[in-house]
């Protein structure tokens, strides 16, 4: 599983893809960023870039690390050389993840030194530890999400399939939820609604077992994924 | 006795109600150039989808290197080098490619490059530089069995290697199957619809024809000579009773060796592959 993640993350490194999508969430975030001018706009800015960086983030990703796949039939060879479709599935997350975390992790920076620099505000070190905590709770919802996406990639063989739902999810999920559920409960047990009771049990200083739940959230979806994929007939 | 290093044994695989495979036994031994004869649609590729895993079945046992069960199987599928098609990224060049599967095979440091000269070099690719999607059909093949060698594999598969090749890239793939045979020790495993290409190729042959392995054969088969009349009679005896009675004299009987093809079609029937 380790040489399969290696050689997934020297091949997906190579194509100019991520670095394009990186430059245009650089150029958002320097726009959006001068036009700042005050705490409180910063802290919804923040929220916006939680969503944008996972869309900036998402796309490339998913069509370099699963779209050249589903296209090239590399998947086949690796499984008829003995990677069994579970690992292949597992592996292919965690490669995901790491892609992302380096995503959040550029947009952390640039955020942050964006907003010291260039809009001259001064973060408190609670301020930059609750939005390193945001960054790094944006990064497991979009983890979540791929794990959600893989389901529907493996079970249709299309990368489409997995960008369609993840966009589908960050722009409408909540928008749908509200609509429909006006109580809310229904959006308390989705994991963007269990994450973002974690983020406020923290703030209380309590303990957030929300985050439990969004890592079981996660196993589940790679089960089902794992039961689609295995059904799955594979083409030469 | 030889030892199987494949052996499939009453595998059967439907697809909705079409039955693709209908009870297939075959084994392939160490050392055996194995080439599995049938047109298309007969069940060739269905049958290495499940050696290789891409299939499931619905009936029977696939043992590879002694073993049927589903962990086993996968750790074993690890000897087996295969082509099928061509599974690459069109965006890289051979060596990338090939550095992908390398590495995910568990190639580490200087060996990485080393086996890829080695198999670059095996199929005459090695000075090619140009991105995957470039590459005429025939260096994408040799590129796929340059795949299929990496890391030396015990059992080698290669689905239809000849495919729109020209005579001398055909030449060329006979070649290498020869050469990995006997200086690399591999088992290789061959498929193709061209029977006269596939005769000068394999030493055993399977012929599957509607979804069963009819008959594996040997060269020995082949050998087998049998007397020819160039007349239109089939009884050879009445014909030479008939020739006799009739006062002419036989001055020569051509012994011709069967051909595959020729073998093939008396046994299957029909013409068109």
């Amino acid at each position: 599983m380790m040489n399969l993640i290696r050689a997934d993350l020297r091949r997906v490194l190579r194509r100019p893809t991520l670095y394009i999508f990186v430059a245009l969430m650089m150029i958002f975030s320097i726009l959006g960023g001068l036009s700042l001018d005050s705490m409180e706009q910063m802290n919804t800015e923040k929220m916006t870039t939680a969503y944008y960086v996972a869309i900036m983030a998402s796309v490339p990703i998913l069509i370099t690390l699963y779209g050249d796949d589903f296209r090239s039939g590399s998947m086949i060879t690796v499984i008829g050389r003995g990677i069994s479709r579970r690992n292949l599935l597992i592996s292919k997350l965690i490669t995901g993840s790491i892609l992302l975390f380096g995503f959040y992790a550029f947009a952390f920076l640039d955020f942050y030194i964006l907003h010291t620099f260039l809009a001259n505000s001064h973060y408190s070190p609670k301020q930059t530890a609750l939005t390193v905590l945001m960054v790094f709770l944006g990064w497991v919802r979009n983890v979540a999400l791929f794990a959600f996406a893989s389901i529907l990639m493996y079970a249709f063989w299309n990368v489409s399939a997995g960008i369609v739902s993840i966009l589908g999810l960050i722009a409408f999920l909540r928008i749908i939820l509200n609509a429909v559920d006006k109580t809310g409960n229904i959006y308390a047990i989705t994991t963007d609604g269990l994450i973002d009771k974690g983020y406020a049990a923290v703030m209380a200083g309590q303990f957030p077992y929300q985050f439990i739940i969004v890592i079981i959230y996660i196993v589940l979806f790679i089960i089902i994924g794992n039961l689609f994929f295995k059904r799955k007939e594979l083409d030469l | 006795m030889s030892e199987a290093l494949i052996k499939m044994e009453n595998v059967k695989k439907t697809y909705g109600k079409h039955e693709v495979l209908k009870g297939v036994n075959m084994q392939v031994n160490k050392g055996d150039i194995y080439g599995l004869i049938g047109k298309n649609g007969a069940g060739k590729t269905t049958i290495f989808k499940m050696v290789l895993g891409l299939s499931t079945m619905n009936e029977g046992n696939v043992s590879i290197c002694g073993s049927t069960n589903e962990k086993e199987l996968n750790k074993n599928r690890n000897k087996i080098g295969f082509l099928v098609g061509q599974k690459f990224y069109g965006y890289l060049n051979a060596r990338e490619n090939l550095k992908y599967y390398a590495i995910a095979k568990g190639f580490h440091g200087n060996a990485i490059n080393e086996e890829i000269d080695r198999v670059l070099e095996l199929v005459n690719l090695k000075d090619v530089k140009q991105p995957f999607r470039k590459y005429s059909l025939g260096m994408q093949q040799r590129l796929g069995i340059a795949n299929a060698i990496l890391g030396s594999p015990e059992i080698l598969i290669l689905d239809e290697p000849t495919n729109g090749l020209d005579p001398q890239g055909i030449a060329d793939v006979r070649n290498m199957v020869h050469r990995f045979n006997e200086e690399f020790g591999m088992t290789v495993i061959v498929s193709s619809h061209i029977l006269g290409e596939l005769e000068h190729t394999a030493h055993r042959f399977g012929i599957v024809n509607e979804g069963i392995v009819v008959r594996e054969i040997t060269e020995a088969d082949l050998n087998e000579t049998e007397p020819v009349v160039e007349i239109a009679l089939s009884d050879i005896e009445r014909a030479r009773q008939v020739l006799a009675d009739a006062g002419i004299k036989i001055t020569r009987e051509i012994q011709e060796r069967t051909s595959l093809e020729d073998f093939y079609f008396r046994l299957i029937g029909g013409s068109n592959l």
